[in-house]
């Protein structure tokens, strides 16, 4: 946990979260009733991460300033809304978010939004998004309900075999994320199901509300809050599952999507049997020559378990497990991800919301239990985000980047890291990394 | 301050008037924004405290492009700490922490739109906190709903770092700052250097502290734009008696052979410069007629207001620095300005043309998808725009010159021919 006055290496809160979920909807829109400089709070961080689709044109920010702030802000929400959305045409979502700033000010946001629904023809969720705590994930959370909530969910019963998917963490339009979707939509139809919406997925407005399509509905880590409304709103039959990230959590989302479509117990563990023993032969090939080494994951929660579990199908060594969120439920969701490896990992530290300064103590900590062998590496490869570490953490340490943000990783071909296929992906690329000088 | 100005004589410049700040047509910020943006990227023993929730941190860069973010400390502002008037201390307690952990030569103290609307006074905070001697205390109280120019929070950072630069011991005789230009792959040294003259001081935005420090040693400053750096000049000529001079910065040939000669001129080595840069000034000339030659009457889309970049391109003169390269090439140029169309706002960006001696039409665009329906109609050859308006000027068919890429000098001036030719193509 980072001291009382350190910035935490992942530092983005829920404005950005509802950032990234505007972003996912290519024709939704993120209408930023802040101050002026909360601008880069969305866009900029993004940038570099997505080279595929540019977010710039995503997003209208309010620019409130002294004089709009004297004739009261919240008029100049709605001008700023109806005119985009008159010149845009093309608005299928507005997603209004606010500053802890804006929301002091006490302006009557919700009698504005009255106004700006009457207007713009579209649907315009309110997500209040003061930056006081919280991080991405609750925002991108919080946006997947308020969209879900927008579907005609009682239109009909859905498609039985249909699964719905929500929580999928869709941060940008490059290859990996594509190639992640379509392994999804493997495993589902691997599992007697077939794909239905998936929130989100770089699906437009149109497609997302087709959802009702879907009889039953799958839940990922990053949207849990949705399950319990979606059991009790949406009349479909509801899984939370794991975040397929490696073999044994693979064979998790294939079991609990079979049997989310109604097959035994036994038919769903034989099919995820048979995915699992085909991508095996290519890890125990990498497995001969990466076992044994010492890694640290830097990841949210889900993923960082997801990665540790993988890591340990490929004999490799996590030592430090850094969970990169505030709201994914810290070590104790970390550990329950893991399942029977979990004890496996008994030697690895586990840090909640680290700064640097706290992954600095770790690496000093990972040094002395090394003594002199090494040279002083605290591991041999940190999987982990474009993020700034220190020095002492990183010198000598191979590094394979992914997550948010990946700044310099941008595949060009389908390199996905879900799935059966995202596993042998990923340890083709830490094998690379291991083999690099 | 009276800095002397070497090219056109123009107009005052306009002001804002709500914040009576001189006009900037750049994207608006705030100074917590602006600070931290220029900060992140600069090496150097300092700390910064952010006095704000901690979303605000948020603004801090944190990947691997840059120096050490572990410097920056955020009082991390709940809620009930802003209503019920604790961030006083929780920021007084974060100075004494960073100067505690880091042992900085400075500490910036920023706050951001919750201090300022919590009332606290992060300049008089910052003072009063009871710090190890020799540490220097910069506040910015930067938020609350002030929206800043992105050239007014360069010419406030640059004023600090003079600020912070101490009197010079031996001044260099025939040397010169240069403040807000570019690299240039050392043709400017090597010009220079033929006439025995050298540069003292050449700071970066994003270089550290003590190449700031250099500046006092010059006998004379030039700077691209006084408008941006009117702090850093006036320091330079009151407290440290080096004389300023405001030329161009040499986008194109004759802006390259403007500042050469005008630096030349100031040591009564005009001719002698002259005679030293003959050749690549003939060069690069040949290079632009022979481009004016093989397309006349070429029509090029100059977009200002798509950056909140706080890059010297973006913001010396208003970011119309590149105008007149495009001029010398041929092309006829329209200005088109990204923010918005009333026509209070339309008789500013005229008067800041005129300012910066821009003689060319101009047209105001209310948001970045409007450039496709302008460039659709406009018949232009090129647009010279952010490469994040790639989309909307594909949409249009355009090609563009991304902001950033155009470089100075001679021999730049031969590399932006060649450039504009492979985009054109």
């Amino acid at each position: 946990m980072a001291r009382m006055f350190d910035m935490p290496l992942s530092n983005h809160r829920r404005i950005y979260g509802a950032f990234l979920a505007a972003h996912a909807v290519p024709d939704a829109i993120n209408l930023m009733f802040t101050g002026v400089g909360c601008k880069s709070k969305a866009q900029r961080q993004i940038a570099m991460h997505d080279r595929v689709r540019e977010a710039g044109n995503k997003m209208v920010w309010s620019d409130i300033g002294d004089a709009e702030f004297i004739r009261g802000p919240a008029k100049r929400l709605a001008s700023m809304a109806i005119e985009t959305c008159r010149r845009r045409e093309n608005v299928g979502l507005v997603v209004v978010t606010t500053s802890a700033a804006m929301e002091m000010t006490g302006a009557d946001v919700e009698s504005e939004l009255a106004a700006i629904r009457r207007e713009v023809g579209c649907p315009v969720i309110y997500l209040p998004t003061a930056g006081w705590d919280g991080d991405l994930y609750a925002g991108y959370g919080e946006a997947t309900s308020a969209v879900m909530a927008l579907a005609p969910w009682g239109s009909s019963e859905g498609d039985s075999r249909t699964v719905c998917v929500s929580g999928y963490l869709f941060d940008r339009y490059e290859p990996d994320h594509a190639a992640n979707l379509r392994e999804i939509q493997r495993m589902l139809g691997a599992a007697g199901a077939s794909r239905g919406a998936v929130f989100f997925s770089g699906s437009s407005m149109r497609t997302l509300m087709e959802a009702p399509a879907a009889g039953c509905h799958l839940v990922l880590p990053y949207a849990r809050r949705v399950a319990a409304w979606a059991g009790r709103e949406t009349g479909r039959r509801v899984v939370a599952t794991d975040l397929p990230v490696g073999i044994a959590a693979s064979a998790r989302f294939i079991v609990a999507s079979a049997r989310l479509v109604g097959l035994s117990g036994e038919t769903a563990r034989s099919l995820a049997e048979a995915e699992s023993l085909r991508a095996r032969p290519a890890l125990s090939g990498a497995r001969a020559y990466l076992s044994g080494l010492r890694v640290g994951v830097l990841a949210e929660t889900p993923m960082a378990a997801g990665l540790c579990s993988l890591l340990l199908e490929l004999g490799m060594v996590p030592v430090f497990a850094g969970l990169l969120d505030r709201t994914l439920g810290g070590k104790r969701a970390f550990f329950d991800a893991l399942a029977s490896s979990a004890g496996a990992l008994r030697g690895c530290l586990v840090a909640e919301d680290p700064s640097a300064q706290d992954v600095e103590d770790v690496c000093r900590r990972l040094r002395g239990k090394l003594g002199r062998r090494d040279r002083g590496r605290p591991f041999d490869l940190l999987i982990a985000p474009d993020l700034w570490l220190p020095p002492s953490c990183v010198d000598g340490v191979k590094r394979v980047e992914l997550g948010f943000p990946s700044n310099r990783w941008h595949p060009v071909s389908p390199e996905p890291f879900i799935g059966f296929a995202g596993a042998v992906a990923l340890a083709h690329r830490i094998a690379a990394a291991e083999a690099s000088r | 301050m009276a800095a002397k100005t070497i090219g056109k004589g123009r107009g005052p410049l306009p002001r804002d008037e709500v914040a009576g700040r001189p006009a900037d047509l750049s994207q608006k910020c705030c100074a917590l924004e602006g600070f931290t943006r220029l900060l992140s990227f600069m090496p150097g023993n300092f700390a910064v405290v952010l006095h704000s929730e901690p979303d605000c941190a948020n603004l801090v860069f944190h990947d691997s492009r840059v120096a050490d973010p572990s410097r920056f400390f955020c009082t991390n502002l709940k809620e009930n700490d802003a209503i019920a008037g604790r961030g006083r201390g929780r920021l007084a307690a974060a100075v004494r922490e960073a100067a505690a952990r880091r042992r900085p030569d400075m500490i910036f103290v920023i706050g951001g739109c919750v201090a300022s609307l919590a009332s606290d006074d992060v300049d008089e905070i910052a003072r009063t906190v009871d710090l190890p001697r020799g540490i220097r205390v910069v506040a910015v109280d930067g938020g609350a709903f002030r929206m800043y120019g992105q050239g007014a929070i360069v010419d406030w950072f640059a004023g600090e770092m003079i600020g912070a630069a101490p009197s010079s011991r031996r001044k260099k005789a025939r040397s010169t700052n240069l403040v807000g230009f570019a690299p240039d792959g050392g043709e400017t040294m090597r010009i220079l250097g033929r006439v025995g003259l050298a540069v003292s001081a050449w700071p970066r935005l994003d270089s550290p502290q003590e190449a700031w420090a250099g500046l006092p040693n010059a006998a004379l400053n030039v700077v691209s734009d006084v408008g941006l750096f009117s702090r850093l000049v006036e320091a330079l000529e009151t407290r440290h008696r080096v004389p300023s001079v405001e030329i161009a910065p040499p986008f194109g040939v004759e802006k390259a052979a403007r500042l050469y000669s005008g630096i030349g001129g100031f040591f009564g080595l005009g001719a002698e410069m002259r005679a030293a840069f003959r050749e690549e000034r003939l060069r690069a000339g040949r290079r632009v007629s022979a481009f004016r030659r093989r397309h006349p009457r070429r029509k090029l889309a100059y977009h200002v207001g798509g950056r909140k970049d706080f890059e010297l391109h973006t913001m010396v003169r208003g970011g119309l620095a590149f105008v007149s390269l495009f001029e010398e090439l041929g092309f006829s140029v329209e200005v088109l300005f990204q923010g918005p169309v009333e026509e209070e706002h339309r008789r500013r960006i005229a008067a800041l043309l005129d300012h910066h001696g821009v003689d060319a039409p101009f047209d105001c665009l209310p948001d970045r998808i409007s450039l496709t329906r302008t460039l659709r109609c406009g018949g232009h050859s090129l647009v010279y725009c952010s490469d994040s308006l790639a989309e909307e000027a594909g949409a249009a068919s355009v090609p563009i010159v991304p902001v950033g890429r155009l470089a100075p000098g001679f021999a730049g001036a031969e590399a932006n021919v060649s450039l504009i030719e492979g985009l054109m193509r």
